[in-house]
């Protein structure tokens, strides 16, 4: 501006930035996700806009490639699919998803992970979640007036290597740096050690809406330890939902009901008898009594499994239940009684549940993220955490050769030699699995190597050392090289289920696309006010002595460049704007010299010279 | 890898029977000065070199914990094993003892007798507190070949116990 204007003081000067990194926690669930910040010790959920801390877990994608994300995901729109519960397709095949969807899938080969059909086009789970990730970051970074140093992104203990691969996946398309991807039980754990101050040996069960997870942990003080861990990753809330509607469609006499108003009024009816021994279902027009003894029946297959999972957590870490001090409930299908009745059997004693269940993984996730940034309050903890699948290779005959086996604390390293089986062999292939049966066809494949240019040798002489490393994030890097004879041999490795690294920086270029419309967007709205300030500006001098000061050419000049700009305030091109008000700028530049002139001997009339001068 | 001194590591004496309150205390100080999550924001190398260190931890803390890898370190770090093992033979009368071990289990298990199996779980575990006694003298005069014969007669009788366990599983839950 050069039309001589005073900033009032404390105005217009940067503000005040806190000399803390900013990182906060975020829990990305099935059903709904949190942001969560730390301070001090004491970490709380960021609420949105309109006051409310969850994010349902829900994007919608508009076939004019638009996308609305959580509460604005909810009002149906035409052109436009609805994709929810994605978490559990993430690093999935088509053929593990052996369940009913409100959205159909795609997937271009049998080992590669699926694609959400949308109105918008095939869509990556990776996709889903980097905007759900971005639309928390984002409501992060507009409440504390900063850019974000970094994130602590939680996932299921037992998501094995292809679902964590996704999730840090996930984090890159969004831009955002992930510091530690952290087990939610781990984390739920953190918020008990530190903000209820739980010690000994406890047992975290956490039921949310699509994965199961039960963590042995022992926390004193300084340290937060995982003994073991085990659960599945594709149990939860929405199978009870499931177990409900597929229920209430074999009582319907004829279904004449959509398969998503079924399950809306299942998962209604669960949420009822939270609170209630029966309640009334109505689909349309039939309607029947729910009661819980039904509910019960309905719920046991899927608990049964979850004890399963809790006995042979306690097995592997060789540790009796008398030895357990609590037992922690954790994620929002926990609040049903049924589930907390099979666990109180379970364990003996009543689970303990002072924390928000919804909230208190998001919580823990930002006590730590707020440690690994860098600070420091002095009641942070060290958490050791543990791999929650083995990991193998495929020997002859299609069996399994546990290199890791479940529940070893990580970071790890293992090498493994192995060899050729013919003279003259130069190629060799290896297959890396994660799982506990003995046969990899019952197991998970990771990844498969080749390797090329091992020199001619007789059979046994050739020694490929593979080494495995998996780090704090669970996260899996196979290297393989020939040392016998000191040649190195070329290794191709193809994640399976997971996304090739092209795919993963085309979905980063369309984000940087995205962020690039918003900043156009931005800088558009910026150079409108920058435009309406000065008409505003320019109309209050001229009335004031445009007269006085300006030749009638003058005068009409600057009227006319203003028409020009008030036109293009209207339009909607960035360019013509900031050309405009660079126009319009020059032209006003003597009359404001002038208007300064005028200002400065207006202010002096009447003062002597020395009082001017003054050092 | 191998010829790494994980007591060494540890900063703990090269014992069979090892202070499990001691390797606890041992390994947390480790993990604690040398985790991935200290060095978030450390230079490039510093963060690998704290991978690569508290991987090894994590290897020596898990050998040492368990009694039998215990043992197995132990012999690796002061013999040559490679040269060991063409030596050390399990001897005839143990290789029997173990055949009729193993029929009298298939016995019990197809006629699903909880007492005979008591009765074997009992016999296991006082042939295991023998070759320990004896492993530890063994130990104690550097006999690392005759230490070695023992460690595989421990190796034998643990499988066996594990099958045992297994079989009270079945039983217990039938």
């Amino acid at each position: 501006m050069v039309l001589f204007s005073i900033a009032e003081p404390g105005q217009g000067r940067a503000r005040q930035v806190e000399r803390r990194k900013l990182a906060v926690g975020i829990d990305l669930g099935t059903t709904n996700s949190l942001v969560a910040l730390a301070k001090a010790g004491k970490a709380e959920v960021l609420l949105d806009a309109d006051g409310q801390g969850l994010l349902p877990s829900i994007v919608r994608y508009f076939a004019n490639a638009k996308v609305a994300i959580g509460h604005a995901a909810l009002a149906t729109a035409a052109d436009s699919t609805l994709v929810s519960s994605s978490k559990r397709l993430m690093g999935r095949g088509l053929a593990d998803i052996n369940y009913q969807l409100p959205y159909s899938l795609s997937s271009s080969a049998q080992d590669s992970m699926v694609h959400i059909v949308t109105a918008a086009g095939a869509v990556s789970p990776v996709q889903v979640a980097a905007d759900i990730l971005h639309s928390l970051a984002a409501r992060a970074e507009q409440q504390l007036g900063g850019k974000l140093e970094g994130v602590v992104i939680t996932v299921p203990a037992y998501f094995d290597e292809a679902q964590r691969q996704a999730t840090q996946a996930a984090a890159r398309v969004a831009g955002l740096k992930v510091l530690r991807l952290l087990s939610e039980p781990t984390a739920a754990a953190v918020a008990y050690g530190l903000d209820q101050h739980l010690r000994g040996t406890v047992v975290i069960f956490d039921l949310g809406g699509g994965t199961f997870d039960v963590s042995l942990m022992r926390l004193e003080k300084g340290v937060f330890t995982v003994l073991a861990t085990g659960g599945n990753s594709a149990l939860g809330g929405d199978d009870f939902d499931r177990a409900i509607a597929n229920w209430l469609q074999q009582q319907m006499p004829v279904n004449t009901a959509d398969y998503n108003t079924v399950l809306q009024a299942a998962r209604s009816a669960k949420h009822q008898l939270t609170e209630q021994a029966e309640t009334q279902v109505q689909v349309g027009a039939w309607s029947t009594m729910f009661m819980r003894e039904q509910l019960e029946q309905l719920l046991a297959p899927h608990l049964d499994v979850a004890m399963h999972a809790c006995r042979r957590v306690l097995r592997d870490a060789e540790v009796p239940l008398t030895e357990i001090a609590e037992v922690v409930l954790v994620g929002g299908s926990t609040r049903t009684p049924y589930v907390r009745q099979r666990v109180r059997e379970f364990f003996g004693k009543e689970p303990l549940c002072s924390l928000n269940p919804d909230e208190v993984v998001a919580l823990g996730a930002a006590l730590q993220a707020d440690v690994l940034v860098g600070n420091k309050y002095g009641d942070d903890a060290l958490l050791l955490d543990v791999i929650p699948l083995s990991l193998g290779i495929e020997t002859m005959g299609g069996l399994l050769e546990k290199i890791v086996p479940r529940n070893s604390p990580i970071p790890l390293q293992r090498t493994q030699e192995f060899t050729t089986f013919k003279d003259g062999q130069t190629v060799m292939a290896l297959r890396v699995f994660q799982g506990e049966r003995e046969l990899v066809k019952d197991c998970r494949p990771l990844a498969s190597f080749e390797l090329r240019g091992i020199p001619p040798m007789v059979a046994g002489a050739a020694r490929i050392k593979v080494s495995f490393q998996v780090d704090a994030d669970g996260l899996l890097e196979v290297q393989a090289e020939e040392v016998g004879s000191g040649v190195s041999s070329s290794v191709v490795v193809k994640p399976s289920f997971g996304l090739a690294e092209t795919d993963i920086l085309q979905m980063i270029q369309a984000s940087q696309q995205h962020a690039l419309d918003d900043k156009n967007q931005r800088s558009w709205l910026e150079n409108k006010v920058e435009a309406e300030r000065h008409l505003e500006a320019l109309q209050a001098a001229l009335a004031q002595d445009g007269d006085q000061l300006l030749s009638q050419v003058e005068r009409a000049q600057l009227l006319v460049a203003m028409q020009e700009l008030e036109q293009a305030v209207q339009g909607s091109d960035s360019q013509l704007l900031a050309n405009l008000t660079e126009q319009l700028n020059s032209l006003s530049r003597d009359y404001a010299g002038r208007r300064m002139d005028q200002g400065i001997r207006q202010a002096l009339a009447g003062k002597t010279l020395e009082a001017v001068e003054v050092k | 890898m191998n010829s790494m001194n994980y007591f060494q590591l540890l900063d703990l004496p090269v014992e069979a029977d090892l202070d499990r309150s001691q390797l606890d205390k041992r390994y947390r100080e480790q993990q604690s000065q040398w985790h991935p999550d200290r060095f978030v924001t450390a230079s490039e190398a510093e963060r690998k070199q704290a991978l690569q260190r508290t991987s090894l931890i994590n290897d020596a803390y898990e050998t040492l914990k368990t009694p039998l890898r215990r043992i197995e370190h132990i012999l690796a770090v002061n013999a040559d094993v490679e040269q060991i093992k063409q030596q050390a033979k399990l001897p005839l009368t143990f290789l029997e003892q173990q055949l009729a071990m193993r029929e009298q289990l298939e016995v019990v298990a197809t006629k699903g007798d909880r007492n005979q199996l008591t009765q074997l779980h009992g016999k296991v575990d006082q042939q295991r507190s023998e070759v320990w006694l004896q492993l530890r003298s063994e130990l104690l005069h550097q006999d690392w070949c005759a230490a070695h014969i023992a460690l595989q007669k421990l190796q034998f009788l643990h499988k066996l116990a594990e099958e045992v366990d297994h079989l009270e599983d079945r039983l217990l839950e039938a």
